[in-house]
């Protein structure tokens, strides 16, 4: 397991995006797209090796949304694992609760993703299945 | 079940247990400000159940629900 990327909520993506680039350095990696099945708009931005995801909800039926209304900020930390299902029995019986079984990811080519809520942490954990070729 | 989930909600939502009954995310100025997240996880952890992921968003829509749902999780 190693860490894919940090996302984090914000209400203005295009605006977010020009000040991770402008003040920080960061590299556009994944250009701005819409994801239907989270109603989000989303890109991906690189600096070094780490990389952070920008997630816009676009209305209140994207999941993040209330956290957004919250003033959005750090929202999860998304982990690449070899089998998808049998990390979620893991950290199920880890003290994990699965908010959004797995389904495709746009942003990532439709490689599988899942999110949990570690409950001793109070932290949004979010799955993406590696790739098998 | 009933007193232990309203005493629950009502310090985690810091509001008193007489305001929940009724209460929906409109009505609860506070049901919005938290994460609605730890309000779940707090349950999970008083009673030792597991909600399905798709009981979490019905379970928020009111306290009466919320209720509903928590009492068939323990049958």
């Amino acid at each position: 397991m190693n860490i894919n990327h940090i996302g984090i909520v914000v209400s203005d993506i295009f605006v977010a995006k020009k000040t991770f680039e402008m003040t920080y350095g960061y590299v556009l990696s994944h250009d701005v797209i819409y994801d239907p099945i989270q109603h989000v708009k989303l890109c991906l931005l690189m600096l070094d090796r780490y990389c952070i995801e920008l997630i816009q909800p676009i209305d209140e039926t994207s999941p993040s949304y209330d956290f957004m209304k919250q003033g959005g900020g750090t929202h999860h930390i998304c982990y690449e694992v070899d089998d998808l299902d049998l990390k979620i029995k893991e950290l199920k019986n880890k003290n994990c609760m699965l908010i959004k079984r797995p389904q495709p990811a746009v942003l990532f080519n439709n490689r599988r993703v899942a999110f949990l809520f570690d409950k001793s942490l109070k932290q949004m954990i979010e799955l993406l299945e590696n790739k098998h070729d | 079940m009933k007193d232990r989930l309203r005493k629950l909600c009502a310090a985690t939502l810091n509001v008193s247990t007489e305001n929940l009954e009724g209460a929906t995310p409109d009505s609860i100025k506070q049901w919005d400000s938290i994460n609605p997240i730890n309000l779940i996880a707090a349950i999970e952890s008083e009673f030792n159940i597991d909600f399905e992921p798709e009981d979490i968003v019905a379970s928020l829509e009111s306290y009466a629900k919320l209720e509903s749902m928590v009492a068939t999780a323990l049958t």
